[in-house]
């Protein structure tokens, strides 16, 4: 084994010394101890020496053994490290901008979404609460990879992670599509996967926000998703998140969100008529911020003003922003309880750019 | 006896310190870099006249990045390495600074002295970075916080400091990074 091998005199001073060295996210953690370290190994089905890139903001070598030890120290059962490999080598890819993630002022972290039939498999949660706590195979995958970013990568509160209040979101956020439930073809083939692969696609996130909608039956009174797209668009768009406070040109904010439906809220939608990427372009055609707005709210930029001045476009106070440069920059995923109404936006940021990687599975 | 496992990464990269000297003797170029960060821009203008004037050069070039997050393409890395040396503005926050570091290793690993200017409030997470990132001594100087909002007349006393000390690392006379001391 190529990590350093340390020593206490029982498992309980092993775990407190990982504590005070700053070597864990705060909570108690399973001791890695070298049988452990080398189940985890073996059902990752990689070289323990494999290295699969540098852990921004500084560069730790994300070394296969070294991701397991985290592992273990998360809780991880050895069959979730397939997912928690193949999420870190989605993280790792320039695409995803890891390094600002990490170092961010703002909240931000990585959301894991699972597909594939490994979900079940693993007993990855897609239903009710699955973004929260109560389900192992969540948790401990999120959390193994937050003690990645944390060892590896420096990610440490007032370090490598300047995130003026943190989050939640970075002690752990994974979850799976509730596929089954889900009026559309899965999540992962929208971004060209086959149905049958196992897929762990991680998007930049600064948390939910419940979004509570009750919409009507199809066919009922009133029952048009005029409302639901409305609500979306605006909620995505409203003062002070990160779309509207990056949105300084238009159609230039470069921004990401991704909006979880409950499989109810989905199956109205599409019951309806629209699919997932016809509820995509309608909520990125709606998402927009009227530039008399940006006046108003207290979201601008120092160097504003003298923008609005420069640009004759800001002198129209009917023009408008938008708030993504494409539909594609709307995610949208199905998740929870199958019988509530219920849409979670998850943050946005300028980089994070979903990437998604195949999950291998040990032959 | 419990025997269990490091979990703390080691560096991707070697240790290597930094040790570029810059010929500062006219005719000369010289570069600064914005990062995007709001009033980034205007301090470059400031900080590119005062070096400016103070190196008696004219071929000065002003580099904009529109994110503090992006790396630098090909095309701007190979326009970088036409200046003498180069100073990065700034690092106002988490992603800033951390890109601020990402940036001066760059530069340092492809041979352009530079320097990076950092904010008080981000300086020892600068130096943080910077020791577990695997380049000793990376050469940055710091700047009061914040620097968004502030006047030009405040922003030319503040560069007016920072002159000597950029061209002292630049030229590798100087060290160490250099530490606020004035109060602006």
């Amino acid at each position: 084994m190529i990590s350093k091998r340390l020593s206490a005199a029982d498992e309980e001073s092993a775990a407190e010394a990982l504590l005070e060295a700053a070597l864990t996210d705060g909570l108690p953690v399973v001791v890695p101890t070298p049988e452990r370290v080398e189940r985890m190994v073996e059902a990752g089905g990689v070289d323990p020496a494999t290295s699969l890139g540098a852990v921004p903001p500084i560069n730790g070598e994300a070394v296969v053994e070294k991701i397991a030890v985290n592992a273990v120290m998360a809780g991880c059962r050895p069959e979730y490290f397939p997912v928690v490999l193949a999420a870190t080598r989605a993280m790792l890819r320039p695409e995803f901008g890891l390094m600002t993630i990490q170092a961010s002022t703002g909240p931000y972290g990585p959301m894991l979404v699972v597909n594939g039939p490994i979900r079940n498999e693993l007993g990855i949660a897609g239903g009710v609460g699955c973004m929260g706590p109560g389900w192992h195979a969540n948790v401990t995958i999120g959390r193994a990879i937050r003690l990645v970013l944390i060892n590896i990568g420096g990610g440490r509160p007032g370090i490598g992670d300047a995130a003026s209040q943190g989050s939640p979101v970075k002690l752990s956020f994974c979850f799976a599509e509730y596929e089954e439930m889900s009026p559309w073809t899965p999540y992962h083939t929208t971004r060209g996967f086959e149905a049958s692969d196992n897929v762990v696609t991680v998007i930049a996130a600064e948390g939910t926000q419940a979004l509570l909608m009750i919409p009507p039956e199809p066919g009922a009174r009133g029952a048009t998703p005029e409302g639901l797209i409305n609500t979306i668009a605006a909620r995505i768009v409203a003062p002070g998140g990160t779309a509207h406070y990056l949105a300084r040109v238009p159609a230039a904010t470069g921004t990401f969100t991704t909006v979880a439906l409950t499989p109810q809220t989905a199956r109205y939608v599409d019951a309806l008529g629209w699919s997932r990427k016809a509820l995509q372009e309608a909520v990125w055609e709606r998402a927009v911020m009227p530039i008399r707005d940006r006046k108003v709210y207290a979201t601008a930029l120092a160097d504003e003003p003298e923008e609005w001045e420069l640009d004759p476009e800001w002198d129209d106070p009917d023009a408008v922003i938008r708030a993504y440069d494409s539909p594609a920059d709307i995610q949208i995923v199905v998740a929870g309880d199958v019988h509530c109404n219920q849409i979670i936006p998850c943050g946005a940021f300028k980089v994070g750019a979903p990437c998604s990687e195949r999950i291998s599975l040990p032959r | 006896m419990v025997i269990y496992l490091d979990p703390a990464g080691r560096p991707a990269r070697e240790v290597i310190e930094y040790d570029l000297r810059a010929d500062l003797c006219p005719p000369v170029r010289i570069g600064v870099v914005s990062n995007g960060f709001p009033d980034s821009d205007r301090f470059r203008d400031i900080l590119g006249r005062h070096l400016s004037d103070a190196l008696g050069t004219s071929d000065l070039v002003l580099f904009e990045k529109a994110d503090p997050s992006s790396n630098y393409s090909d095309e701007e890395l190979a326009a970088l390495s036409e200046c003498a040396a180069v100073a990065l503005v700034f690092g106002h926050c988490g992603g800033c600074t951390a890109g601020t570091a990402r940036d001066s290793t760059v530069l340092t690993e492809v041979g352009i002295p530079n320097v990076g200017v950092i904010t008080a409030h981000f300086w020892e997470m600068f130096e943080a970075l910077v020791d577990r990132s695997g380049i000793v001594d990376l050469p940055a100087v710091e700047v009061p916080y914040p620097m968004q909002g502030r006047s030009d007349d405040e922003m030319n006393t503040i560069a007016k400091v920072l002159v000597p000390r950029i061209v002292g690392l630049w030229e590798g006379r100087d060290r160490k990074a250099a530490r606020w001391q004035v109060a602006a």
